[in-house]
């Protein structure tokens, strides 16, 4: 495997969540169940009592289920349907990709708005703890509340906003916008 | 980071979840009929023994696939063989060095690293995950930067060329601390 290929799986790794702790979760619950109906076959075959009901009543239980039993199959179906989302959605770990010569680079989404929040921050000229940013997997928002009477221009703190993403490269792509708040503040 | 099969992972929970969708919709089916479905019928004599011994073969293969997972984590980074023994470097120096390089930076809260082994179809190797724990307002650049230049300086020191994945991350002890500022 070159680097380039092996640089991309950790990537692609490290930007999804690992489905590991829910196979555990599912085949433990499925080994249970298993292990319960195993016994009472066991028990069954050698003609012995059951532990709690035969296979043959319950084989008449699932022909014609009454309430409870369909209950039951409401919320087994709820945990079937949980564990196919869990196996069809993509698990994304809310991180980018930053292209770099040397290195495979993650970078989390905080840590990605909070660069571009510093760049705004300091285009503006505001107290920093006025800039709130973040950062999803296309976008990034970045609000400004102005000092009352000192107007911003969004449009052009948008651009350099944008002009710094470019630099950065991040994969997927990310579209910045800044809103600058209606009503400022005064003082810092 | 683990060599643990993701897509297999996948797999496996997409039949569980089907089969259990499959039961409920069949014990459904016979409350309110929509389709016509033979019954099932009463297991006796060696049948009771076939679902045991599946039942078994369940329980033996999901213990397998568990007890496999996050396999691949190694403590050393690269491994040197020659005739007078075999040096062996261990991932926290490189993290070591490398958080040396960053103590100048106000911004990186924390350095750690971890090795693991990567497979592929020429060629099997270590791979160095890095994780930078950095403030939220950090200068991303510079840190990617000087992160890549120690790298680079460690690549030198070893003559080799090791793989290495940096995160950046925000932990919650990054939220927490307070940022240093001067005005």
């Amino acid at each position: 495997m070159t680097e380039q290929a092996l640089y991309r799986r950790l990537v692609r790794r490290s930007l999804h969540r690992s489905r590991s702790a829910a196979v555990v979760v599912a085949l433990v619950l499925l080994s249970l169940v298993a292990v319960y109906v195993g016994i009472e076959a066991t028990l069954a075959a050698l003609g012995r009592g059951p532990l709690l009901i035969t296979p043959a009543d319950a084989v008449a239980a699932l022909e014609n289920p009454t309430t409870i039993v369909l209950a039951g199959a409401a919320v087994v179906a709820i945990i079937g349907i949980v564990f196919v989302l869990l196996a069809l959605l993509p698990g994304s770990r809310g991180r980018h990709e930053v292209p770099n010569e040397r290195l495979a680079v993650v970078v989390d989404d905080s840590v990605l708005a909070g660069a571009i929040g510093g760049v705004a921050q300091r285009a503006s000229g505001v107290a920093p703890s006025r800039v709130v940013t973040s950062v999803s997997k296309r976008r990034g928002a970045v609000t400004i509340t102005p000092t009352s009477g000192v107007p911003l221009d969004s449009a052009a703190l948008s651009a350099t906003a944008q002009d710094f993403v470019h630099t950065l490269q991040p994969r997927p792509a990310v579209k910045v916008g800044v809103t600058v708040a209606a009503n400022g503040v005064v003082g810092a | 980071m683990t060599r643990s099969n993701r897509g297999l992972n996948r797999g496996i929970l997409a039949i569980v979840g089907l089969l259990l969708i499959a039961l409920s919709a069949w014990v459904a089916n016979r409350a309110y009929p929509v389709i016509e479905l033979p019954a099932v019928p009463v297991p006796e004599g060696a049948t009771l023994w076939i679902i045991a011994a599946s039942a078994l073969v369940v329980v033996l293969l999901s213990l397998a696939w568990i007890v496999t997972r996050g396999r691949g984590r190694t403590h050393a980074v690269l491994t040197a063989t020659d005739d007078s023994g075999t040096v062996s470097i261990d991932a926290r120096v490189a993290a070591d060095l490398i958080a040396q390089d960053l103590e100048a930076l106000a911004d990186v809260v924390s350095v750690s690293s971890s090795a693991f082994r990567t497979t592929g179809r020429k060629r099997s190797g270590v791979a160095l995950e890095l994780r930078v724990v950095a403030r939220r307002h950090a200068d991303l650049r510079h840190l990617v930067d000087t992160v890549t230049r120690s790298v680079e300086i460690f690549d030198e020191a070893l003559e080799t060329r090791i793989p290495v994945l940096l995160h950046v991350a925000t932990g919650v002890r990054a939220s927490f601390t307070h940022e240093q500022r001067v005005r």
